[in-house]
Order: C-alpha cells, then sequence, then structure tokens
C-alpha cells in the first residue's frame, strides 16, 4: 500500500518502505559519511536507518554538508 | 610572544577563521584558505539534491582544517536547533557556530530566536559560538547563557562595510570574559586590523576574501592584518588629539629676522 511523506519539504508518494530503502529509492546512499537525517524532526542514526519504517504523513529531511560562512 | 586564542579548552594560533562560500572554484577556495593561514573554517548544512550532485566539500575540507557548522538560513530557534543537531551527527562535533536571521534585506540576527536557541544548545552541551548584534547587552546576555565565544557582527553579511561601531565593538570586547570574534561586514585587510586593533580575538571572513579580484592575495593579506592589528593592540596605540604636537623639538632651531 502507497503511503505519502513529505521529503524535504515535497510530499512524495511511496511504498511502505524502510528508511533505508526510501533514501535508496530517492538516489541516496544512506552509508554517505557528509548527510544526515531527521525524521519528523528527530535525528537519526545513520545505522539506524534499516531499523526503521517510515509511516504515511512522516516529514523526512536529508541534509548534507555544503561551503557557508 | 605565545598567542593563541582558546575556545572551549581548544587552543588555536591562528586568530582568523575562514567561510567557505561564494569562491570562484573549489581550487581557489582551498588555495586561499591555506594562503589565510587559518585553522577553522565554516561550512553549512542543506538538503541535499541527488541529482544535481557536485564536489563532496567534507572529503575536501575535514583531512586539514577543524569544520565549525553554522545555522546559516535559520530563521527560528527550532530550525537553528535541528541543524545544529544535524551537524553533530554528520561531523561529530559539538562546536556551532549560530546564527538566527530575522530579516532576509538586512540579514541581521533575530536576538530573541537567538538567545532561545543558545540556551538549548548549551544545555544539550553544544559549544555554541553565536553570531549577533554588535549590542553589549546581547552579547553579555549569549556570555551569561554560557556561550563558548561571541561573534558580533562588524556590518550586513556580505556588506563590505568594514567595522561600522568600533565603539560598541570595544565595550563589547571589554566586558567579555570568552572570545569576542568580529564575524561580518568585512571588506578588506584594513577592516580586520581595525577590529584586531579594538583587542577582538579573532575575525571570521568570508565574501571579502571570496570575491575579491585575487582571493589568494587578499587571503594572505588578511592573514598579515590579523597580525598587525593584533601586534598594534598590544603595543597600545596614542591617544587622538585635535591639535598637532611636533615630532621634531622646536628648540634651537634658525630664526630668521
Amino acid at each position: 500500500m502507497n503511503i505519502k511523506v513529505k521529503f524535504n519539504g515535497k510530499e512524495v508518494v511511496t511504498e511502505n518502505l524502510s528508511l533505508e530503502e526510501f533514501l535508496k529509492a530517492n538516489g541516496i546512499d544512506p552509508s554517505r559519511r557528509d548527510i544526515g537525517i531527521a525524521l519528523n524532526n528527530e535525528v537519526i542514526p545513520k545505522k539506524n536507518c534499516n531499523g526503521i519504517r517510515i509511516k504515511n504523513g512522516d516529514s523526512i529531511e536529508v541534509v548534507k554538508i555544503v561551503v557557508g560562512g | 610572544m605565545e598567542d593563541y586564542i582558546e575556545i572551549a579548552g581548544e587552543k588555536f594560533k591562528s586568530r582568523l577563521f575562514i567561510g567557505t562560500a561564494r569562491y570562484p572554484n573549489v581550487q581557489v577556495m582551498l588555495n586561499a584558505i591555506e594562503a589565510s593561514g587559518a585553522e577553522i573554517v565554516t561550512v553549512a548544512i542543506r538538503r541535499i539534491k541527488p541529482q544535481t550532485e557536485t564536489e563532496n566539500i567534507l572529503e575536501l575540507l575535514s583531512k586539514k582544517w577543524k569544520l565549525l557548522p553554522n545555522t546559516a538560513g535559520c530563521f527560528t530557534a527550532k530550525e537553528a536547533v535541528i541543524t545544529a543537531r544535524l551537524a553533530r551527527e554528520i561531523l561529530g562535533t559539538n562546536w556551532i557556530k549560530l546564527e538566527v536571521i530575522g530579516d532576509e534585506e538586512t540579514l541581521y540576527p533575530d536576538v530573541e530566536q537567538l538567545v532561545q536557541a543558545a540556551k538549548e544548545l548549551v544545555n544539550e552541551g553544544f559549544v555554541v559560538l553565536p553570531y549577533c548584534n554588535d549590542d553589549p547587552v546581547v552579547c553579555k546576555k549569549l556570555e551569561k547563557i554560557g556561550c563558548a565565544a561571541v561573534m558580533p557582527l562588524g556590518a550586513p553579511i556580505g556588506s563590505g562595510m568594514g567595522i561600522l561601531n568600533p565603539y560598541n565593538i570595544r565595550i563589547i570586547k571589554q566586558n567579555s570574559k570568552v572570545p569576542i570574534i568580529v564575524d561580518a561586514g568585512v571588506g578588506t585587510a584594513s577592516d580586520v586590523c581595525i577590529a584586531m586593533e579594538l583587542g577582538c580575538d579573532g575575525v571570521l571572513v568570508n565574501t571579502a576574501i571570496a570575491q575579491a579580484k585575487d582571493p589568494v592575495k587578499m587571503a594572505k593579506a588578511i592573514k598579515l592584518a590579523v597580525e598587525a592589528g593584533r601586534f598594534a593592540y598590544f603595543a597600545g596605540r596614542i591617544p587622538k588629539k585635535l591639535f598637532a604636537t611636533p615630532s621634531t623639538t622646536m628648540g634651537d632651531k634658525i630664526e630668521i629676522s
């Protein structure tokens, strides 16, 4: 069954996946050192991604290190 | 002379902090940071865009420099706190350059949100370096909360207008027990020199170097300005006076009638 989640501010329809599967399906390697993940405003350690299933209405933020002042 | 800046128990020889944004390209950025002699460089946190991936900034910078993540672009305490936690998770550092912006046009801090975020982050064990107004009351408040250093602006971010209120910066420094690092507003080397002559413990520079015609040369100039200003501060400037005082004695000069 498909669910709706917010991914980096945009609503997307997805299958009921683990957080790790969701990231991979969106072209993101969850083991990358320079990224961070928050689920419903809680920071998720990357190693825990596989054990978390995303739910309808979840908000997922994936960020990376960029240049800045 | 043994001279270093100490923040949260860590000592650094360089008093210059470099921002990594707005360089013409990555190689110029790396060369400029190298020329600046800085030990700490700032980075930011942004949403990933897998389709438009460019270079891995973390890999490029982390081997050589201490990375200081910022919360640039955050407009609320809540956004800033989550950004700081994400930065800690990625970088494994509890240091955060805290920015909470109140207005898109001036990029002036939202003091109410800034103080709230600083309290929360200090309570969570972060080493907080807040970017704030050149207001002695706010700076003192941030120090009392437990911020490890305070970073008053010289002028609006990226404006290049220099140190607009040197009197306030002097008061802020005189009142403070934590390092004062002027952040934002530097246009060229002389601005940095003034900040250091006022007694500031350090300066953070980004746009003045990144957008200079020759960023690497400007980085070197600003490095020297930090040193010159620091020496001048220790040397002690003479007081300003309205009228002249001759440097050559007036006695025994010839007088022709």
